[in-house]
């Protein structure tokens, strides 16, 4: 009994619960999408006035949910069997392990080597060390004497 | 070589095959259509996880010393565009929306309709690179490449120090430039797909899966770029320049 | 391409057996170029690994026979950093990353898993292709003046200072690790969707456990130092400051970048050896293996605490003290998998019908010396001891012991014992025998003494010991050492070809071994299988109560 791929096609997805979305459905996560679009810019122009880590984790978790909301709807992982999910996630779920690195400096002085300027005009490679440059920056430094009183107009 | 049919295969489909499948495609090495399909999803993904690795080790990277030179990073950061940066996202968006609705179209078959949308998507695309292109001109002339050359006036920085300031320059080229080149990967991508559905490719008309692993590559790209803004384009205020700027009159 | 196939491949309706093997289907150049057959492409692989393994080999020799004397030899300091620089990155990016999963993996993981090929067979092909693309940008920054950072590439040497072909020898490596790469994805995907009916995961050989945890190993792992190696890249090439000392960058993320991935390369190294090795154990004792579940899940539980050690290799580079002894005690942990898998191999010798032909050899060569290049391991796991042994010859001989007595013996042992599958020809079999105890023998008079004078503070990556002359009969034994284990790696090769014209017809099953590969013809058919195998028995289902009986009967025949 040869069943035309075709009909093999048809049942595969018939049998794989892969339905067509209605439209809406799209056009309900573009609206989440550009939603999160707008809040994220509205964060940014509001002032949070010295509280720049609630500011950092507001626009990250925006930009958190804007991605699962492609992954989950757009990428049709919600509709994807479990060793798909699986592999879906799992880079998501690899990368903290990567970022266990930052521990590391967490636990020592991130020293910086002394600042220095670039050799000239010509290349920066090689880079020599100038004696009257050789003063350690702390790492959050900002170059006070270049800096000119600045407000970001709004 | 990739042709031979398997006896023991279900399927028999034996004489219509061509170069590399049958019409509907079902390479040789799997029984039937829905192995394939499921390979293909598994395998995309499997790539993806690469992907994620591969730009998760410079957001890691970034991450880092944004931590170490926020303040610096943040006033080199205003010179970025963020209205530009802005309208670049709402394009990916969009372009994403018409991939997952070419997607779609491709489930119902409907050639028409993918063709439009994919189009939809490259002209995004096309947008996207445009107005990429704008972006870096504006600081190639201004000097804020990295290297030798990079401009000694801290002013038309607001005073960020020059070497944090090149560091920020160097991870925004480096990280927009790798997302680009995706992006440009993605056109080339696209772009086979859609000569495909012209020429009525019964690869890609008989089975959505080809579509869908594009569509895939794609969103991906959009993903990317969802972190990429808010952390070039959107840095909040330090706190010492929060002070700062409200002691300078700033609001 | 496009030979269609036409030739009956018998099957179902009875149709006369083929005379096509997947050797004989197509001589043309073309055919093997443009093949996507899963054994073609190993094969292909084999011959590229054998290409750079002896030309890295060659750079080793050449180390060698500098180090004979106090003074040294033939070359300068700069040439002599090209030469070790060379040597590793030949070793490590364009061998032993590749040298099992590609070869041994690629013609074996869909046949015993009674698969027709892998997943995706044309990127197979593909990962060939980069493979080699990247080894022709490695040798092509080597003709053009050598590489002189080390296979570390630490900055900020690579990107700063160094004016040799460091970003040439990169991008070879960044190919080289899209190939790997490749090969993970197809691994993955077949192991998942690609299993005969009836092929539990349970039913799995232990082969394909390994290369499946390599695979993981592979995707998770690469692409992190793709993008650390690109970076330095840009730093040379485009200017852009990453971890540029002097504007503020950290040249220790680098390290740690790095070894996030260095550090599971080398279980990408060795853990398709665990897997070849299990093999061999289980098949030359005539027993199921001992303790399957441990042994598949130690791989698993390998790839995964790989990821979490890297720091191990940073204790002297201002990497938090803390953090120091963190990845000290997970690297001891580690160390409970590996030692796991020796013990279960040991049980399953324990009471087996041992025979000892020339796989078996290599077989227990492994277990010694890998045993050896573990427990030196946790000296230099260790915090204190560590710093002592730091850039000695004893990291040298550690990692040796795992990499050369580890990977390289269990892949010898395993091209030992599917050559009769992958040619059908039998090789001579004392030759072989001889051959690996001149491995061993060889291997151990190379790097035994190098253990002794690295403790005795010999620095590793000199180019001469003028200072300090005492060490030079350790050298010599180690040179000599050197001279033995090049033969005894170049004369399989000569064995080993000259079974190809002159060799006895194997059957399809020499070893009386188990498993779906061997169920079928030798040289295999190009879709392996006359039919879709349907598996019913357990792995490893040896019978040694009747193997034994049926020697003792026929032994009792010949008497009579
Ligand atoms: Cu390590």
């Amino acid at each position: 009994m040869a069943s035309s791929p075709l009909q093999a096609a048809a049942h595969a997805h018939g049998d794989h619960g892969h339905h067509v979305q209605p439209l809406s459905f799209y056009f309900k996560t573009g609206a989440v999408l550009t939603v999160g679009m707008i809040l994220t810019i509205a964060a940014y122009k509001y002032n949070w006035g010295g509280t720049y880590i609630i500011a950092n984790v507001i626009a990250l978790t925006i930009a958190f949910v804007k991605a699962g909301f492609v992954v989950w709807n757009f990428m049709h992982v919600k509709f994807a069997s479990t060793l798909g999910k699986m592999f879906a996630f799992l880079g998501f779920l690899w990368l903290p392990v990567l970022m266990v690195i930052l521990v590391d400096y967490g636990f020592r002085n991130h020293e910086q080597s002394p600042s220095f300027q670039l050799n000239g005009e010509e290349t920066a490679f090689p880079r020599q060390l100038k004696s009257k440059d050789h003063q350690p920056n702390s790492p959050n430094s900002v170059n006070t004497q270049n800096r000119t009183p600045y407000g970001r107009a709004f | 070589m990739a042709s031979i049919t398997h006896p023991g295969h279900g399927d028999g489909h034996h004489g219509a095959h061509d170069e590399h499948h049958g019409p509907g495609g079902v390479f040789h090495q799997y029984i039937d259509l829905e192995q394939q399909n499921d390979s293909y999803i598994v395998g995309m993904w499997t790539f993806l996880v690469t992907e994620v690795m591969f730009f998760g080790a410079l957001f890691l990277i970034y991450g880092l010393y944004r931590y170490a030179y926020s303040q610096d990073w943040f006033l080199a950061h205003e010179h970025l565009d963020y209205v530009m940066g802005g309208v670049n996202t709402f394009n990916l968006l969009v372009s994403s929306l018409f991939m997952a609705l070419a997607v779609r179209a491709a489930q119902l078959k409907d050639r028409k309709v993918v063709l439009r949308l994919l189009g939809g998507v490259m002209v995004c695309a096309a947008i996207f690179m445009v107005i990429k292109y704008f972006e870096y001109t504006g600081k190639f002339h201004e000097n804020l490449y990295p290297g030798p050359t990079f401009t000694k006036n801290a002013e038309i920085l607001h005073g960020a120090n020059l070497n944090k300031a090149q560091m920020f320059f160097g991870l925004y080229f480096a990280m927009t430039g790798l997302h680009g080149v995706h992006v440009v990967v993605g056109m080339l991508i696209i772009g086979k797909l859609m000569h495909m559905w012209w020429k009525k490719n019964p690869m890609v008309t008989e089975d959505y899966i080809p579509t869908e692993l594009v569509g895939l590559y794609w969103h991906f790209v959009d993903l990317v770029w969802i972190f990429l803004y808010p952390l070039f384009y959107l840095m909040p205020r330090p706190d010492a320049l929060a002070a700062h700027a409200s002691g300078g009159g700033g609001h | 391409m496009s030979t269609t196939v036409t030739t009956p491949i018998g099957g179902l309706d009875g149709s006369p057996k083929v005379e096509q093997n997947y050797l004989t289907n197509g001589h043309t150049l073309k055919s093997w170029l443009l093949t996507t057959d899963h054994k073609r492409i190993a094969i292909l692989y084999l011959i590229s690994i054998t290409f750079f393994f002896g030309l890295g080999g060659a750079f080793a020799g050449l180390i060698r026979y500098e180090l004979i004397a106090p003074a040294g030899n033939v070359l300068e300091s700069e040439t002599y950093n090209k030469v070790f620089s060379a040597h590793g990155i030949i070793m490590v990016f364009l061998f032993l990353v590749a040298v099992i999963p590609a070869t041994l993996g690629n013609f074996l993981l869909p046949m015993m898993i009674g698969a027709r090929d892998l997943a995706f067979p044309r990127l197979n092909l593909l990962s060939w292709y980069l493979f080699n693309a990247g080894g022709a940008l490695v040798l092509a920054a080597l003709v053009n003046g050598g590489v002189d950072t080390g296979w570390t590439f630490y900055t900020p040497y690579s990107s700063l200072y160094s004016n040799t072909n460091v970003s040439l020898a990169i991008t070879g490596i960044f190919l080289a690790g899209f190939a790997s790469i490749t090969t993970g994805m197809n691994f993955i995907v077949t192991v998942h969707k690609m299993r005969a009916p009836g092929m539990t995961w349970f039913r799995l050989p232990l082969f394909v456990w390994a290369n499946y945890a390599t695979a993981v190993v592979m995707i998770l792992g690469t692409p992190v130092v793709a993008i650390t190696l690109l970076c330095v890249v840009f730093e040379r090439t485009f200017k852009l400051p990453i971890f540029s000392p002097e504007l503020g960058g950290d040249p220790v993320l680098f390290q740690h970048l790095f070894w996030f991935y260095s550090h599971p390369a080398v279980y990408i190294m060795i853990l398709p050896a665990f897997g070849v090795i299990s093999e061999l154990i289980t098949n030359f004792s005539r027993k199921r293996v001992f303790g399957y579940h441990f042994i598949a899940f130690s791989s698993l539980a390998i790839a995964f605490l790989g990821f979490l050690v890297w720091g191990h290799h940073m204790f002297v580079s201002s990497q938090s003290m803390y953090q120091s002894i963190v990845f000290s005690l997970i690297t001891y942990l580690l160390a409970v998998p590996s030692a796991i898998k020796i013990f279960n191999w040991t049980a399953t010798m324990y009471k087996g019908n041992i025979r000892l032909d020339a796989p078996m050899i290599y077989a227990i060569a492994f277990m010694g010396l890998f045993t050896v290049g573990g427990v030196t391991g946790l000296h230099l796991a260790t915090v204190s001891t560590d710093i002592h042994l730091t850039a000695t010859y004893f990291i040298v001989a550690h990692f040796h012991y795992v990499m050369v007595g580890g990977t390289i013996t269990a892949f010898l042992g395993g091209l030992h014992f599917w050559w009769p599958k992958m040619t059908g020809r039998l090789y001579n079999e004392s030759v072989a025998k001889w051959n690996a105890v001149l491995v061993f023998v060889g291997f151990n008079l190379t790097f035994f003494p190098q253990f002794v004078m690295g403790f005795m503070g010999m620095p590793r990556r000199y180019h001469y010991y003028y200072f300090a002359p005492e060490f030079q009969p350790y050298h010599l034994m180690s040179s000599a050492g050197a001279t033995a284990l090049g033969l005894g790696f170049a004369v399989p090769i000569f064995y080993l070809v000259k079974s190809l014209f002159t060799g006895e017809k194997a059957g399809a099953n020499p070893w009386g071994a188990h498993g779906l590969e061997w169920e079928t013809q030798s040289p295999p058919i190009t879709v392996n299988f006359e039919t879709v195998p349907i598996v019913t028995d357990e792995v490893y289902d040896f019978d040694p109560v009747g193997e034994h009986e049926e020697l003792m009967a026929k032994l009792a025949g010949a008497k009579s």
